[in-house]
C-alpha cells in the first residue's frame, strides 16, 4: 500500500529527465523515420528542430491548428491490461509487475500557426516514466528493490522567422520560452528515511516547481533543387550562448547539430533520406548512439506518408495520413535511457491527432 | 525511383525493436560496447550471479575503495546462497512468526540428501556478509547522502540475520531426542556458537537506528539463548535449539 501511495504521489506531483539532445518537441512521423528532421520537419516540430525550414513549404499560410499525441509505452499497455483483468491485485503484485513492465506515458498538447516565414507554436508536454528494478538500477542501483520515477514536462512558446536570402539559402531564428520540470528519483524500497524524506518532498511541492528560461535557436538550411533530385544541408546553433533557467534546472547548453539529406521525387511524390549529427561538439558528453539520427520518409500524393529509421540505435517506423481538416501520425519507436544500447530502454506506440485548417 | 521504393519498403518490413548496435546481437554497424558495472547490473536483475560475480570481483579487487559495488555483489553472493530479497520484498506476508523463522519461507530448505549444497549456501551467505562487513561503517550506513549505503547497511543486518538462521536450521536439522548430533553437526564448522551470538549482537546493534522491530527481535532471541542453561555458548545454544524443537 504504501508504495502504492509513493507512486501516487510522484505521478499526482507531475513533476517531470533530462532532455539534452532530443528536442523539446517531436512529431510522431519525424520519430518515425528515425528523428531526423533538421532538413525536414512536420508541422509545427519545424519551429523546433530547425526554423529555417519554415520557408519550403511552397504556400504562405501552411497551417493553424491543434495537435494531441499520445506516447505510451508498450509495456505499458500490457501492465494496464493485466491490472483491468485483476482488479484484486495487491500493490505487491501491482509491483511485482512494474519489476517486468515498466510505466511510460506521453502526453502533448499544441496549438500552432505556421506559415512560409513566420511561425508560432504553443505547446505542454509531460512523459513520466516509472520503472521497478529488482536488484537496483544501472545508475543508482545497491543491490535492492529500487523504483526509478522520472518526469520530463515541459510546456512553452516558440516563435520563429525565417526567410531565403539567396535562391538556395534559407535562414531562421526561433526566439522560445520554455516552462520545464525534469524529474529523476531513485526509491530504495529498503531505505526508510528516503522514502519518508521523498513524501514530505513531494506533499510540500518541491517535486513539481517548474522553472522557467528563454533562449534562441538559429537555423540554416541550404536547399539545391533538381527536377528528380533534391540535396540539403542543415546547420543548427539551439541554445545560444546556453538558455538558463531559473531554479534548479542546469542549463541548456549551447549544442550545434549538422545534418543533410536527398530527395528523390516526381511532381506528386517523393523519398526523403535524411541523416542528422546532433551536439556535433558533444558539450553534453552523450554516447555517439545518441547523437546520430537515419531516416527516410516517403511520401506519396502529400496525404500519405510512410517512414522508417534509427532512432536512439533502434529502428523506428509509422505512417501518417493527412487529409484536409486534419492529420494523423503514428509511429513505434525505442528510446534508451541508459548509456549504452538495452540498458535500460523503452518500446513507445506514438501517436498524434491534428486538426486545423491548411489555408 | 521503383528501385527506391522497394528499398524503402524492404526497409519497413525488416525492421524489428531490436538495437541495431547492441554487441550481444548480430552487430552489421559499430558495437556499443556496455560498461562492465552496467554488464554487472543487468546480470543482477537475471539472477545471473555468477555473471555478477565474475565481472565485480575483479572490479573490487582492483579498485577496492569502489565501495557501490559491494552491495552489487553482496546480493549476487546471497542470490547463490537461495535468497533472493526482491521475491522477500513482494511476497505477501504470513503473518507474525517468532525470532527470526519468518525468513525461514525464503531460505532454501535443509536437505538430508544434499547436505553438502547446504554447505554452499552457507558458504555463500557468509561471503555476503563479510563482503559487506569488510566496508568502513560511514560507508554502511543509513545516516548518510551515499546512494548506497542504506542498502550495504539493511543488507549487512539481513544477511547477519540470514545467515544465523541457516545456523540455526541446521542446528535443528541434527536435533536427536534430548541432544544433537555431534558428529552431523561437527561437519558444519560454518556454524559456530559464538559466532553466531556474536553475529546477533551485531545484527541488533546495526538495526538499532533504522529498523527497531528487528532490532528488538533480534536482542531478544539472543537473550533468550544466553539465558539458556549450559557451560558455554555452544551448550547454551544446543539446549535453546532442543526446547525449541520439542516446543514445535
Amino acid at each position: 500500500m504504501r508504495i502504492g501511495l509513493i507512486l501516487l504521489f510522484c505521478l499526482l506531483s507531475i513533476p517531470l529527465m533530462a532532455r539534452t539532445i532530443e528536442p523539446y518537441y517531436e512529431d510522431p512521423f519525424d520519430i518515425a523515420a528515425g528523428g531526423a528532421s533538421l532538413t525536414r520537419a512536420t508541422q509545427e516540430a519545424v519551429l523546433v528542430s530547425n526554423p529555417a525550414q519554415l520557408p519550403l513549404g511552397g504556400k504562405f499560410f501552411r497551417w493553424l491548428g491543434i495537435k494531441t499525441t499520445l506516447a505510451p509505452g508498450a509495456d505499458s499497455l500490457a501492465l494496464m491490461q493485466n491490472r483491468g483483468q485483476a482488479e484484486d491485485q495487491s500493490s505487491s503484485e501491482f509491483v511485482d509487475g512494474l519489476f517486468n513492465k515498466p510505466i511510460h506515458l506521453g502526453v502533448t498538447q499544441s496549438v500552432s500557426l505556421i506559415t512560409s516565414n513566420f511561425g508560432l507554436a504553443v505547446f505542454a508536454s509531460t512523459t513520466p516514466d516509472i520503472k521497478a528494478w529488482r536488484r537496483g538500477d544501472p545508475i543508482r542501483g545497491a543491490g535492492t528493490p529500487n523504483i526509478v520515477v522520472q518526469n520530463e514536462a515541459y510546456g512553452g512558446v516558440y516563435a520563429s522567422i525565417a526567410g531565403f536570402t539567396s535562391k538556395w539559402l534559407s535562414l531562421g531564428l526561433s526566439a522560445k520560452y520554455l516552462k520545464v520540470n525534469e524529474l529523476r528519483e531513485t526509491i530504495e524500497l529498503t531505505d526508510q528515511a528516503a522514502i519518508e524524506s521523498l513524501q514530505k518532498k513531494a506533499s510540500e511541492g518541491g517535486l513539481s516547481r517548474l522553472d522557467t528560461g528563454k533562449g534562441f535557436d538559429f537555423g540554416s538550411l541550404i536547399f539545391l533543387q533538381g527536377k528528380y533530385v533534391d540535396f540539403s544541408f542543415a546547420n543548427v546553433l539551439q541554445n545560444i550562448g546556453s538558455m538558463r533557467f531559473s531554479g534548479t534546472t542546469p542549463p541548456a547548453k549551447q549544442m550545434y547539430h549538422t545534418g543533410m539529406s536527398v530527395v528523390f521525387h516526381t511532381s506528386a511524390d517523393a523519398i526523403h533520406l535524411a541523416v542528422d549529427y546532433r551536439d556535433v561538439l558533444n558539450v553534453n558528453k552523450q554516447p555517439d548512439f545518441k547523437r546520430f539520427y537515419l531516416g527516410s520518409k516517403y511520401l506519396l500524393r502529400s496525404y500519405l506518408g510512410l517512414a522508417a529509421g534509427v532512432y536512439h540505435g533502434s529502428p523506428t517506423y509509422g505512417a501518417e495520413v493527412d487529409l484536409i481538416l486534419f492529420r494523423l501520425a503514428a509511429s513505434v519507436y525505442t528510446r534508451e535511457y541508459g548509456d549504452h544500447p538495452d540498458v535500460d530502454r523503452r518500446k513507445i506506440y506514438m501517436a498524434s491527432l491534428s486538426t486545423g485548417l491548411t489555408l | 525511383m521503383k528501385q527506391l521504393r522497394s528499398y524503402l519498403l524492404v526497409l519497413l518490413v525488416s525492421c524489428g525493436q531490436n538495437s541495431l548496435i547492441d554487441c550481444n546481437k548480430a552487430a552489421k554497424s559499430r558495437c556499443v560496447e556496455q560498461t562492465d558495472d552496467e554488464k554487472a547490473v543487468a546480470a543482477l536483475n537475471s539472477a545471473d550471479y555468477q555473471t555478477v560475480i565474475d565481472i565485480l570481483k575483479p572490479l573490487i579487487d582492483a579498485e577496492p575503495t569502489a565501495y557501490f559495488r559491494y552491495p552489487r555483489l553482496a546480493t549476487a553472493y546471497a542470490g547463490l546462497a537461495g535468497f533472493d530479497l526482491a521475491n522477500a520484498a513482494t511476497a505477501k506476508s504470513s503473518g507474525a512468526q517468532d525470532g527470526l523463522n519468518a525468513f525461514n519461507a525464503f531460505l532454501p530448505a535443509i536437505d538430508a540428501l544434499r547436505l553438502d549444497l547446504y554447505h554452499e549456501y552457507l558458504g555463500y551467505m557468509g561471503q555476503a556478509r563479510d563482503l559487506l562487513a569488510s566496508m568502513p561503517e560511514e560507508q554502511r550506513t543509513a545516516d548518510t547522502d551515499i546512494y548506497y549505503s542504506a542498502s550495504s547497511e539493511f543488507q549487512y543486518v539481513l544477511y547477519l540475520c540470514l545467515h544465523v538462521t541457516m545456523c540455526l536450521n541446521v542446528y535443528q536439522f541434527f536435533v536427536d531426542g534430548d541432544s544433537i548430533d555431534a558428529d552431523g553437526l561437527f561437519a558444519f564448522k560454518e556454524c559456530p556458537a559464538t559466532e553466531m551470538i556474536a553475529n546477533l549482537l551485531q545484527a541488533a546493534l546495526a538495526a538499532q537506528s533504522n529498523n527497531q522491530e528487528l532490532s528488538s527481535k533480534v536482542k531478544e532471541l539472543e537473550t533468550k539463548i544466553l539465558g539458556e542453561e549450559g557451560a558455554n555458548a555452544q551448550a547454551k545454544l544446543e539446549a535453546y535449539v532442543i526446547k525449541q524443537q520439542k516446543g514445535s
